[in-house]
């Protein structure tokens, strides 16, 4: 029966319907629709639930296309229907004509993030008077660790903006994107947030998370950027990254 | 078994945890979809625990793929076993059906042939499942739309059949029961007859859509008239089973549910008195 409802070979569904009773009603081939095609329907809505901007920008015919493809070559391995559509946005990368959309897989990448984000594991996040409690002299050797909920990506320059308007006028305004911008994403009291961060806080940030030393980072970000005041610069980042509810843990 | 029985519940949904958390609803108990909240943390879970401060529960799941001629999947059970530790349900229930084989998962109550043969391969599926959960199961008729020529017995003897070999209960989806009579013709009052009443533990009530030559459990509409009939039916016949009301989609507003539910609740109770 498994067989019958993803295969799309003719030869499979008769040798099925043999096995099963005839209906009173309408023909067994209807009656095994009902699987059939529920399947189908099913992950296809698990798929527009989840990328409602990705759909907007591709149109309904095009996204259908890509639904319909990765529906037929990744069947779900998974026993929870929610972690089904999170295959989407490698599939693009990794199938044509798709690889070559880079502003569809990156607004399918801001989508991703953001249900990934939604659900991540719950751990404490510290405060900044956490930091206040660490001597002073010890803060060069820092490091962090950051909130299983929290995603760093660099997408297509105005992925953001295309997310924000819902993909409208998408196909009017935009040309091949060719720049970037980096977005941070996070869970702070049961709720999903993100915003765009620079590129020397997008390069910090990619430090930290490789639990790179806070003097370090410092010197990283002094070397990439001829700032005057590091120290003034590099902690202002650092209490903004504690007031977001981004870190869980200070490690010496 | 020692199931309590606990009164009237409703199908808890996110589209109504501001009404139920927000106001004083008078609904006995909550039934939850055991897999919506197998998530590692964030709102679903903090959703869950507030509710669970004013309400009991009960984990009702649609993954266990009892009758797959896969091995039980334990890591679904050992997450469906952190949860019940978690929230304390009053039970845990699953489907008498098959989502998939060889790791794959269809997302649907898939239907099976009712033999000796499957009775056996599921008896023993039950019974590492309860083994492994340290609890009673309980186990759902599925809607079907199709149904296998071996068959050896119908869906109720064989319900009563697993129930007596492995010492789980069931949760008889009334609704359900309706869908499958439709659609492969049998008389459902008799197939509530079959079933030993001393078995049954919950009920389902919910709504279908009715395609004139099928119909299908979609759970996006009122009760109907029919399926209110066979509830009142069955209340008397399982006074000590408490009812549920489902609905899975196109959601009305709360208050539209919440006189559903009273509706369920009053005819199930003055079926109870009139046994």
């Amino acid at each position: 029966m498994q067989q019958a409802i993803l295969s799309d070979d003719e030869k499979i569904k008769p040798i099925f319907l043999q096995s099963i009773n005839e209906p009173p009603l309408h023909s067994k081939n209807d009656a095994f629709g009902v699987y059939y095609n529920g399947y189908r329907r099913r992950l296809a809505e698990f798929l527009s639930n989840d990328y409602p901007v990705l759909r907007n920008i591709l149109g309904d015919e095009s996204f259908g296309h890509v639904v319909e493809n990765y529906i037929n070559i990744c069947p779900s391995k998974n026993y929870n229907a929610r972690w089904y559509s999170s295959g989407l946005v490698d599939f693009m990368r990794n199938h044509a004509p798709w690889r070559e959309e880079r502003v569809a897989i990156d607004v399918a990448q801001f989508e991703k993030c953001l249900a990934d984000s939604f659900d991540a594991k719950d751990v404490e996040c510290l405060n900044i008077s956490a930091l206040q409690q660490i001597d002073p002299h010890q803060w060069p050797e820092l490091r962090f660790r950051f909130h299983p909920s929290v995603f760093l990506h660099k997408l297509a320059a105005e992925t953001t903006t295309i997310y924000e308007t819902h993909g409208e006028n998408f196909l009017e305004n935009t040309t091949i994107i060719t720049n970037s911008e980096g977005v941070i994403f996070w869970r702070k009291n049961n709720k999903c947030l993100y915003r765009k961060v620079n590129d020397i806080e997008y390069l910090s940030l990619m430090e930290a998370f490789s639990e790179m030393k806070f003097k370090d980072i410092c010197s990283m970000v002094s070397y990439q950027q001829n700032c005057n005041d590091i120290e003034g610069f590099m902690s202002s980042l650092l209490v903004q990254w504690f007031n977001d509810s981004l870190i869980t843990e200070v490690v010496i | 078994m020692g199931f309590p029985y606990i009164g009237c519940g409703l199908g808890l949904r996110p589209t109504y945890y501001s009404d139920i958390l927000n106001n004083s609803v008078d609904v006995d108990w909550f039934e939850i979809i055991s897999e919506n909240y197998m998530v590692p943390g964030g709102n679903p879970l903090a959703m869950l625990e507030r509710v669970r401060e004013k309400y009991p529960l009960v984990m009702h799941g649609v993954s266990l793929s009892i009758a797959s001629t896969d091995p039980v999947n334990l890591d679904y059970l050992e997450e469906l076993k952190s949860l019940a530790n978690r929230i304390e349900p009053m039970w845990i229930s699953d489907h008498l059906a098959w989502t998939g084989i060889e790791g794959v998962n269809l997302h649907d109550l898939l239907p099976i042939p009712y033999t000796q043969e499957a009775l056996h391969h599921i008896a023993e599926k039950i019974r590492i499942v309860q083994d492994y959960l340290e609890r009673p199961i309980l186990i759902e008729n599925p809607s079907t739309y199709i149904s296998f020529k071996e068959s050896e017995m119908d869906e109720a003897d064989f319900l009563n059949e697993i129930c007596e070999q492995e010492n789980c209960s069931l949760l008889l989806d009334i609704n359900n029961i309706y869908v499958s009579a439709f659609n492969h013709n049998f008389d459902a009052v008799t197939y509530l007859n079959k079933i030993q009443p001393a078995n049954v533990v919950q009920m389902h009530i919910a709504g279908h859509t009715n395609y004139g030559t099928h119909i299908i459990d979609t759970h996006d509409q009122s009760v109907c008239d029919d399926v209110w009939a066979l509830m009142e039916i069955a209340s008397k016949r399982f006074p000590n089973a408490s009812p549920m009301l489902e609905r899975d989609d196109n959601f009305p507003p709360f208050i539209e549910i919440k006189s559903e539910f009273d509706k369920m609740r009053k005819t199930h109770l003055s079926a109870r008195d009139r046994k």
